[in-house]
């Protein structure tokens, strides 16, 4: 099963200038792990350091599987690991099912066709996020929610070990934001390992294995859930307001309570 | 996109006739007349139509602004300049030269763009930012030499910034043939990158696309077209604007389809406006550029209106 290691890893904008730094967590495959914090904490820059985005300048190593993948060239990382940005712009003039066909360019030349194992895994992937319905819409004739929706099929379709996720949540209504943390649940109990920031942890039932807390650029605390959300007062000093979090049940849902004391 | 392709493989072929027929012969043989006025004519039309729309297809994507053109980059500028300077200087060039100074402008002030824009590092909207402000010092320089030019030369220089496809001979379609080659080949090849443009820097970067060497390898493609063209017509406006957000609404946006439509477009496009341009006012001719901008200004209003697809 791979593994994801980061060891002191550090990322921002400009070379010494980090953004995010001291990050060390071992993710194993079959989990999900959330990265939190407040705004401007560095969850974004971090995944876009694992990334090597140009113009973000990182330190420290990341591996998968003991290979370095700041040392993989572009394709071998595209086939290894997907990535969702918080905002994608909207690939308009597209199909919603060419939009996901995009993401199977990693595995073929720059300008051949699509084969039918490609519109096979397209489709799929649109209705493993229950999107069968948008195939042929225009990704500019529907929602913004819809077209999240959409983006994460085209991910999918990528058919990697890893998927890093920027607020895959956000513009979810309740039903598909949790119908997503349940697809993303069910992909990490096949084996993917699932780093996704999320402002709104109570959007995403119990689909959390691992949770990083990030504060002011730094992590704080890397761990189960119950570890990081049940910690004394941390989730209250690090987002500065008091704070409760409870589960539903001893297995169920995490629900937040902003605002209010313990 | 099949309908598409027959319906512009049909205009391109009744243009090209009716443009054989079209136009005084005055004393000449009819055989001299078409091979060697209005044949070169229309392979100059075709080569510099398709090279302004792919032009202007790929830096939308690029640059991801519906609204880039060929001249988004300072093209227009950077040609308009040396051009004016020659003509105003007086100097006497051969005609391949005339032709390539202001291909050479073009790019130059491409490349200016592209410099001030931080070497494309950043986000394209820096690279349009900085594209406007070289139209804008070109604009500048361009009207000093004007200010300067005596009345022959001004009109001369006013004149080349219309376009011109007047043409005796091959010379000038052998001058862009080169530049048609070395742009077009990268952009076609280059098409699922360009799609994969279509969804931002990151996601592209995602799916192994080295985004900065591909947005530059792109922008020189582009900047050749264009240069090309510029070098060989003249600055002539909208057609890379027009051909790909026509092209888009007819075949969709998957740049695989939208290049070689584009292309085969802005070929029918500017075929039939040169067709316009000596029938509207025969037996004297209007300029080409002043056809399409009549056209381009009512597109760019339908633009701003309807928001069509990127």
């Amino acid at each position: 099963m791979s593994e994801l290691i980061l060891k002191d890893y550090s990322a921002g904008y400009s070379p010494g200038g980090a953004a995010v730094s001291g990050v060390s967590m071992k993710i194993a495959g079959g989990s999900v792990t959330a990265v939190i914090g407040p705004n401007g904490s560095g969850k974004s820059t971090l995944l876009k350091g694992i990334m090597s985005f140009p113009g973000v300048y990182g330190s420290g190593s990341v591996t998968l599987d003991s290979m370095d993948i700041h040392r993989m060239n572009r394709n071998e990382r595209a086939g290894k690991i997907a990535y969702l940005p918080q905002f994608p712009p909207i690939p308009a003039g597209l199909t919603a099912v060419e939009t996901v066909l995009l993401g199977r360019f990693p595995h073929r030349s720059a300008w051949s066709g699509d084969s039918p194992e490609d519109v096979k895994i397209a489709l799929d992937a649109l209705e493993m996020v229950g999107a069968t319905h948008l195939a042929n819409k225009f990704t500019d004739e529907i929602s913004g929610g819809e077209n999240r929706l959409v983006n994460l099929a085209a991910v999918l379709s990528q058919r990697t070990e890893v998927i890093l996720l920027d607020e895959p949540g956000a513009s979810l209504d309740y039903g598909h934001a949790a119908q997503l943390w349940k697809l993303l649940s069910d992909l990490a109990a096949g084996g993917m390992i699932i780093l996704a920031t999320t402002h709104r942890i109570e959007m995403s039932g119990n689909a959390f294995d691992r949770v990083l807390l990030l504060s002011e650029g730094k992590s704080v605390a890397f761990g189960e859930p119950e570890d990081v959300f049940l910690s004394g007062d941390l989730l209250s000093s690090v987002y500065k307001t008091p704070m409760e979090v409870r589960r539903s049940s001893p297995e169920g849902s995490w629900i937040v309570f902003p605002g209010e004391a313990d | 996109m099949k309908r598409t392709l027959l319906i512009l493989v049909a205009l391109a072929g009744i243009g090209i006739a009716v443009s054989l027929a079209t136009g005084p012969l005055g004393r000449n043989a009819p055989g001299q007349v078409i091979m060697y006025l209005r044949l070169p004519r229309i392979l100059l039309a075709i080569t510099a139509g398709a090279s302004l729309a792919v032009s202007g297809c790929v830096l939308q994507a690029v640059l991801r602004n519906p609204l880039a053109t060929p001249y988004t980059l300072g093209i227009s500028a950077g040609a308009g300049v040396t051009a004016g300077f020659i003509i105003l200087s007086g100097i006497s060039l051969p005609v391949f030269l005339v032709y390539l100074s202001g291909t050479a402008g073009a790019l130059a002030a491409s490349t200016l763009t592209w410099f001030l824009a931080g070497r494309g590092q950043r986000d394209p909207s820096g690279l349009i930012l900085a594209g406007v402000t070289v139209n804008l010092l070109g604009a500048s320089v361009l009207l000093l030499i004007e200010y300067m030019s005596p009345a022959s030369r001004l009109v001369e220089i006013i004149r080349w910034m219309m376009g011109d496809l007047a043409v005796a001979g091959y010379r000038r379609v052998l001058f862009l043939l080169p530049f048609l080659v070395a742009g077009m080949v990268p952009a076609l090849l280059k098409t699922g990158t360009l799609n994969q443009f279509l969804t931002g820097t990151e996601m592209a970067e995602s799916r192994g696309v080295n985004t900065v060497r591909e947005r530059l390898l792109l922008l020189i493609a582009a900047a050749v077209l264009a240069g090309g063209a510029v070098g060989a017509v003249g600055p002539i406006g909208f057609v890379g604007l027009i051909v790909p957000h026509t092209m888009r609404r007819l075949a969709g946006g998957d740049y695989r389809k939208l290049l070689p439509l584009s292309a085969i477009g802005g070929a029918v496009l500017m075929l039939w406006a040169d067709i316009f341009s000596r029938v509207v006012i025969s037996p004297a001719e209007l300029p080409i550029g002043v056809i399409l901008s009549l056209l381009g200004g009512p597109f760019f209003l339908y633009l701003l209106v309807k928001k069509p697809r990127l």
